[in-house]
């Protein structure tokens, strides 16, 4: 019943918002000419307990509050809600729009611009070299700006399997590791990444001003009277809530792949020589925070293509080709990688078969090996549900799978739990809260993308290596609400003049 | 050198006792050289030597690296300085560093780094004269068990000078990358060659992780600490 209501409404929303789409056969590049306006979310997410509904359209949110859900319950809605949103994301654009789904367009076997090539690029709002920069004017539907050391973002002549994403990727190194580490896959390609923003989260910066020159710095905005609170969905501009995103690629030697990857041709740009060039990528990693109602410490998703890395149980005779995960390299690791905590200096070539293994600008190129330690959290018949669906209508998004959505659960209703996590773990050292103190448990305790985290795990004494941290534990120790969008624009930096 | 052996599992949930240290940990990441040029550490230290002014080391950063070790080494921290808070030489299971680690402040930071452990007080920024040095050892023969003190160590150095230490190149949108603090690391493990600075001044390795700080005067302990005050 709820069901057939849902698609009701899905349906006359689709109906009201496809009359008036203009353009919609040009595969023209972003302009400012759209004159759709976004249409409201889909109804909240439940549980996705019998059928994955491919949606254009993301949920507005959740459907209960979690505190008075059990955590089963709790985990079987949010990865619902993640699965819901990435297909939303991945939904192929209204042409010359920004963050706006073509509910006309079909997911199947074609490579199209999507929502998530539309949204906003913390370059186009953040320009912290810039001091004359004027924020506040610029508008969502602006198109991505052509003026940096790359010029246009858009490529000439990509081809179909891999269209141009329109956006430069600037990003090389992952967090934390600025310029002194990448993560290579196989081919010994470094793994580049985009980070944006929808509306809602665009326009609660803009207006408050906290892109202004000086008005933010790493850890935000530099004002000791505002404190950021990103809107939610039902106080935000469009009704969706704020939402963060990381894109990490694979560079490919061509398009041969593109029948199984989200492909994009891209320009990179290159820091040390302020030089770019055109990549054909391959997503291999997409991490989707949203902050919606009954979830103020945000939803935590992320999500990675089945040929990363192995499951944990591999067995001898798997002989697939993975990305980042070799198994000769398994065949010949030293045993005592542990004792290495960084691979720095030549003399340590030896351990670059160390799984998970942080390596250092010496072994630039160097494939890393990645290794997932834990099965993953995400329920199995989410994924396969999904990845059913999206195989019935022949999407490459079929080779994508969640690894966890991750959510805090109050330990009693209200808002003091979310001053303090239950199972603080990871690098950062939280604290545990006192006895009889109100507190969230972050749920599953441990989320890791084993391509954009591949490096942030434990090596305990023992020789082993463990998971420890995750997405909320590691951005709610020191981020801004949640966020490092301030940090990250610090301190990557891509200037358009 | 430091005299405690520290063997186990790591406790990721035991609460401050070693926030400061681990934190610390993050101080600097790895161990090439990022800058320019070579700076070898002096190992024919003046007993006179003094502190350098941030204004020093923006004329010669290798010759400032090598003044603030000199200060370290003629003060002999594992005797005369307090390892912060309680931080004896642990296991670090982090990718940052070496597997062993401790922490040490330096007497004329010791109070303000007390203090600033206190949210409830507005977070001034540590005074000059203030060291934060950390010493770090592999496993003895790549076992598990012991820190192979007798190795040398790998050090991370957070000092703050007279004058905050900023380039102007490391200036962005009104703020310093690492804050005031002049950073480095050297490395004294090999044998076979002198101690030399794998990194110094203000490089990625250090300030990339630590700019998430800025509220704890980029010092992650400080700044979890605001996060997340202590409770009674
Ligand atoms: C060890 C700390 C750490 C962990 C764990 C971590 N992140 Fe992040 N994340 C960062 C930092 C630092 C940045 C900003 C720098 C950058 O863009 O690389 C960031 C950036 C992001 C962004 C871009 C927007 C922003 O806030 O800057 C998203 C989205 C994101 N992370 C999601 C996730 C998800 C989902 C997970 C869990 C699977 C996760 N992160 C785990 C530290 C972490």
């Amino acid at each position: 019943m709820i069901i057939s209501i849902r698609i009701m409404i899905l349906l006359s929303v689709i109906g009201a918002f496809s009359v008036g789409c203009s353009n919609k056969s040009d595969p023209q590049p972003l302009a400012a000419t759209c004159d759709v306006k976004m249409p409201p979310p889909a109804p909240p997410s439940e549980f996705c307990l019998t059928e994955a509904p491919l949606n254009p359209l993301a949920p507005a949110g959740i459907f209960q509050d979690p505190a008075y859900m059990s955590s089963a319950d709790g985990q079987r809605m949010m990865e619902c809600f993640a699965w819901e949103t990435f297909i939303a994301y991945n939904w192929p654009a209204e042409p010359g729009c920004r963050g706006i789904p073509d509910t006309t367009a079909q997911l199947d076997a074609t490579q199209k611009l999507s929502v998530l090539d539309t949204f906003k690029a913390t370059y186009e709002l953040f320009q912290p070299t810039n001091k004359d920069w004027d924020a506040r004017s610029i508008a969502w539907e602006d198109p991505v700006p052509d003026t940096g050391s790359c010029g246009s973002p858009v490529v000439e002549n990509a081809s179909s399997a891999a269209p141009s994403m329109n956006q430069i990727v600037y990003q090389k190194s992952p967090a934390f590791l600025k310029n002194t580490s990448v993560i290579a896959d196989q081919n010994g390609e470094t793994v580049v990444y985009t980070v944006t923003i929808n509306q809602d989260q665009f326009e609660y910066i803009r207006q408050n001003g906290f892109a202004e020159p000086k008005a933010y710095s790493f850890a935000g905005p530099s004002s000791t009277t505002t404190k950021v609170n990103f809107p939610a969905n039902a106080d935000s501009t469009t009704g969706y809530g704020s939402a963060e995103l990381k894109t990490a690629w694979r560079v490919l030697s061509d398009d041969s792949e593109c029948d199984s990857y989200v492909c994009r041709t891209a320009k990179v740009y290159d820091e040390d020589d302020s030089d770019c060039s055109e990549e054909i990528l391959g997503l291999v990693g997409l991490h989707i925070a949203r902050k919606v109602d009954y979830s103020p410490k945000w939803i935590w998703a992320t999500f990675e293509h089945v040929n990363n890395t192995p499951p944990v149980d591999i067995s001898d005779d798997d002989d697939t080709s993975y990305s980042f995960y070799s198994q000769s390299c398994a065949a010949t690791v030293p045993d005592d990688c542990y004792s290495v905590a960084v691979a720095a200096s030549p003399a340590e070539a030896d351990y670059t078969c160390c799984a998970n293994i942080l390596m250092e600008v010496a072994f630039l190129g160097s494939p890393n090996q990645l290794t997932r330690l834990e099965p993953i959290p995400a329920l199995a018949d989410m994924n396969e549900m999904f990845q059913g669906v999206l195989a019935a209508h022949d999407s490459v998004l079929q080779n994508y799978f969640l690894v966890g959505a991750q959510w805090a659960k109050p330990d009693v209703p209200g808002t003091d739990a979310y001053d303090r996590p239950c199972n603080p773990n990871g690098a950062w050292r939280v604290p545990e809260p006192s006895d009889g103190t109100a507190c969230y448990t972050q749920f599953p305790a441990h989320v890791r993308n084993a391509v954009i985290e591949g490096y942030n795990i434990a090596n305990n004494t023992d020789g082993g290596q463990s998971l420890t941290d995750s997405c909320m534990n590691c951005h709610w120790a020191t981020g801004i609400d949640g966020s490092f969008i301030w940090l990250s624009v610090m301190n990557d930096i891509y200037e358009l003049d | 050198m430091p005299s405690t052996a520290i063997v186990g599992t790591p406790d990721w949930n035991q609460p401050a006792k070693l926030t400061v240290a681990i934190a610390l940990s993050l101080l600097c990441m790895v161990a090439v050289a990022d800058d320019d040029g070579f700076c070898n550490v002096d190992t024919s230290c003046d007993s006179n030597v003094e502190l350098p002014t941030a204004t020093d080391c923006a004329t010669d950063d290798c010759a400032c690296a090598q003044q603030i070790q000199c200060v370290i080494t003629n003060s002999s921290p594992d005797d005369n300085w307090s390892t912060i808070p309680t931080g004896d030489l642990h296991w670090n299971a982090f990718f940052w560093h070496t597997r062993f680690l401790e922490t040490y402040v330096s007497p004329a930071g010791e109070d303000a780094f007390h203090a600033a452990l206190d949210p409830a007080q507005p977070m001034t920024p540590l005074p000059a004269g203030t060291i934060l040095y950390k010493a770090g050892y592999d496993p003895i023969d790549g076992e598990p068990g012991d820190p192979d003190i007798d190795q040398g160590a790998e050090v991370f150095v957070a000092a703050k000078l007279e004058g905050d230490y900023c380039p102007s190149e490391y200036e962005i949108n009104g703020s310093c990358q690492g804050g005031g603090w002049f950073w480095y690391m050297a490395d004294y493990t090999a044998s076979d060659t002198d101690p030399f600075f794998s990194a110094w001044g203000k490089p990625d390795k250090c300030t990339a992780c630590h700019n998430t700080a800025e509220r704890g005067d980029w010092m992650l302990s400080l700044d979890i600490q605001r996060a997340y005050p202590p409770q009674p």
